[in-house]
């Protein structure tokens, strides 16, 4: 900022220097190591869909900028980090094709039929995610083990599949945590959870490093902890009462907090911050929201896992939030 | 005013009058075509059959109206009895699921079924209608006296095409739910009939 | 949509103009918006579509000649109630022949074809248009509309039933392997595939990019 002594536009005249290519460089920081992790536990499959979903959802913005005659917003960095968030969020087998249709409806009417970014009403990166699970089901619950012996140097079968083909598995699909607990009523040693040592999407398995990554955002004062925090303290204590009612029917806090894609849906998509309530409390109140859905719908839902609906809904929900607990406004009288 | 609703209310009255008298036989065919066939698809060698109601606790008593019976006698062509098509509903993933199956005295197993009515998740629940899936119901044995004796289910069912055992029913990849309700049904049914049919046999042969 | 069946008579006289309205301009679906619940919940096969469509314009038809001859005869006061009465009465006819014709368009249709007679489509041409002209000019109108009503629900059918089953009239046209998108079958489909065909036609409409 060059210094001026007069300045003739409007408030806010002090800027923190944070604009949206900072805090989203800061972001992509904070997800490497998760994406390297993704990558070392995956293989050569991890690194193919990432590259697809970012690549996919670069192209797609840049092309529709392009065809509405805008200036492209590609250089700003959050449709990268829509693309890295979709793609870990993907399943480390998932086709590469319906990867880059994922990539390609999460930027289009995720984001940009709505105006764009900071119009966008949800997290762009799980309208794609949420479109492929209703697409193909199937394809979307089907995850390889990680750690498999040839990752580094074949691809799966079911990767490389032929456009708009269905696709062929080549080893015996590896049940996630939240799966083998739901139909098999088996569950994870919390050590594994938390080093990522068990199957699931690419970048859900390991919990220490999302969470360092969301410490270094919070850190920078680039990402609102009270939402993160309130879906962790509804997670704990909603699924701690349960497994005290009845330890045999519901899994401890420890299990529910680091399986599945609660870490990483609380830190990183949670938090998107167009999607997410502007208020502090509203914040709570949202982050409270998710906390509660998503031990619904892991107890009681027909499926094993619900971070992603969770957020869809509470993203619908926060800016009723933010209207419910607007702060009356000193001497208003109703 | 009157006049006018009156008259169109006569106008109406006339039209629902000659459709129905018209339609009314050509549905009440269809409608017969479509039992006998769901009847000859589940147990093969069907010729003809007739309708029963139950009365009392585990008596049959033969009717005429075909379409509120959830038992038919099935006869070969020497009118000899072969088996019975049993209908049976329940709750499915997200509506009634009406199912038909045949079972037979002669071989005492399940020779097939069909879904009658479903409205399950299109491209995952509606594969319970697919050939895949019905074809695990393709001569399973029970015995009549099966489950009297057993006490246990007589269906189960498995994931991951693991089928060591007729009774055993692979589940649908994706359709767990609707899967499992079919299963619960047939058990559910063949629970309620087979003693029944077992003492029933001999006076409707 | 590329079909217009009436362009031959663009220049014709003034009733049949009537006519195209209803396909393109005004067409009840991309247009007006009408009719949502059927376009939504019945188009995930393309036959499926079809039946909704030619159901839905006989008994718009019908109405809009019934409606269109008792229009001098029926007071103001109760119209609304015999347009009601006149709809009802045709959609109960479709539904037994629907069943005469085949049980199982019936089984696959569903509790659909009973809901013709909410379609605000049908109501809202007999109050807006049959009541107030001709009878020749109503069946142009409700031969337009209804024509309209059904290339609109075809033109979600067919994408839909492509995508979600692979297959086009029930005919399979696409390589066995082809993996079907589930959620083309779901309501959830239909709101996409018809937002992108609204699309079109708007763009369409306004004849190429805008500047």
């Amino acid at each position: 900022m060059d210094k001026k002594i007069l300045q003739i536009h409007s408030s806010p005249h002090i800027s923190s220097g944070a604009g949206v290519d900072v805090i989203m460089r800061n972001v992509v920081y904070a997800l490497l190591p998760v994406v390297a992790f993704s990558i070392y536990a995956f293989g050569l499959a991890a690194l193919f869909t990432l590259m697809a979903a970012v690549l996919s959802c670069l192209l797609t913005e840049h092309w529709l900028c392009k065809w509405s005659r805008q200036t492209t917003s590609v250089n700003d960095w959050s449709v990268a980090i829509t693309g890295i968030i979709y793609g870990l969020t993907l399943p480390p087998n998932l086709p590469l094709w319906m990867t880059l249709i994922g990539g390609v409806i999460a930027v289009s009417l995720g984001k940009f039929i709505f105006g764009g970014l900071g119009y966008n009403p949800f997290n762009p990166a799980l309208v794609g995610r949420a479109f492929l699970q209703a697409a193909f089901p199937t394809a979307m619950t089907t995850w390889s083990a990680a750690f498999g012996a040839q990752r580094f140097t074949s691809l799966p079968a079911s990767t490389l599949t032929f456009p708009l083909t269905s696709p062929q598995y080549d080893s015996l699909s590896g049940a996630t945590p939240l799966a083998a607990m739901k139909f098999n009523q088996q569950p994870t040693d919390a050590m594994d959870l938390l080093l990522g040592l068990t199957s699931g999407s690419l970048g859900e398995t390991c919990a220490v490093l999302i969470l360092l990554g969301g410490l270094y955002l919070i850190a920078r004062n680039m990402m609102n902890w009270r939402i993160p925090v309130g879906i962790f303290f509804t997670v704990i204590v909603l699924s701690a009462l349960f497994h005290f009612a009845n330890p045999h029917r519901y899994p401890d806090a420890v299990f529910m907090l680091f399986s599945g894609g609660l870490m990483l849906g609380a830190m990183f998509m949670a938090t998107d911050m167009v999607a997410s309530p502007i208020t502090n409390l509203g914040c709570f109140i949202y982050g409270a929201l998710i906390g509660t859905l998503v031990v619904i719908i892991r107890l009681w839902g027909g499926m094993p896992e619900g971070v992603m609906y969770a957020i869809l809904f509470a993203n619908a929900v926060s800016p009723h939030i933010d209207r419910f607990i607007q702060p009356t406004p000193f001497g208003h009288r109703s | 005013m009157y006049r006018t609703l009156v008259g169109i209310g006569l106008i109406c009255a006339l039209v629902i009058v000659t459709v129905f008298e018209v339609t009314f036989p050509i549905i009440k065919v269809n409608k017969q075509r479509a039992l006998e066939n769901a009847i000859y698809q589940v147990l093969a060698n069907t010729k003809s059959f007739s309708a029963y109601h139950l009365v009392g606790n585990n008596n049959l008593q033969k009717v005429t109206d075909n379409d509120t019976s959830d038992i038919y006698a099935c006869y070969d062509a020497n009118h000899s009895l072969i088996g019975f098509a049993i209908a049976a509903q329940g709750m499915g993933y997200q509506d009634t699921i009406a199912l038909l199956y045949g079972y037979s005295i002669r071989s005492e197993s399940i020779q097939g079924l069909v879904v009658l009515q479903s409205r399950e998740t299109p491209g995952l629940g509606s594969k319970i209608e697919s050939r895949a899936f019905l074809d695990n119901f393709n001569n399973i044995e029970i015995g009549l006296d099966a489950i009297d004796n057993e006490r246990q289910q007589p269906l189960e069912l498995i994931k991951n095409n693991s089928k060591t055992h007729t009774r055993q029913i692979d589940a649908i990849t994706g359709a767990t739910i609707s899967s499992r309700a079919v299963v619960v049904i047939l058990n559910r049914s063949l629970s309620f009939w087979l003693p029944i049919v077992a003492k029933q046999q001999e006076p409707i042969t | 949509m590329s079909t217009k069946p009436g362009e031959i008579i663009v220049t014709g006289p003034k009733d049949t103009d009537e006519f195209i309205k209803g396909v393109w301009a005004q067409n009840p679906v991309f247009v007006q918006v009408l009719g949502m619940c059927p376009t939504l919940a019945v188009t995930n096969t393309a036959s499926n579509a079809l039946v909704m469509g030619l159901a839905t314009a006989f008994v718009l038809l019908m109405s809009n000649v019934l409606v269109s001859s008792l229009r001098h005869a029926v007071p103001k006061q109760v119209r609304i109630a015999s347009y009601v009465a006149i709809i009802a009465t045709f959609v109960t006819a479709v539904d037994y022949i629907i069943q005469a014709v085949s049980l199982e368009v019936h089984k696959s249709l569903g509790a659909y074809v009973s809901l013709i007679v909410v379609n605000c489509l049908i109501l809202g041409r007999a109050e807006a248009f049959a009541s107030k002209n001709n009878l020749k000019r109503s069946i142009y109108d409700a031969l337009g509309m209804g024509v309209g009503f059904t290339l609109a629900l075809l033109c979600l059918g067919v994408v839909r039933e492509l995508l979600g089953n692979g297959t086009f009239f029930n005919l399979s046209v696409l390589p066995g392997n082809f993996q079907p998108w589930v959620i083309m079958l779901l309501p959830g489909g239909a709101f996409f595939v018809l937002a992108l065909w609204m699309l079109l036609i708007n763009r369409l409409k306004q004849g190429g990019p805008r500047d």
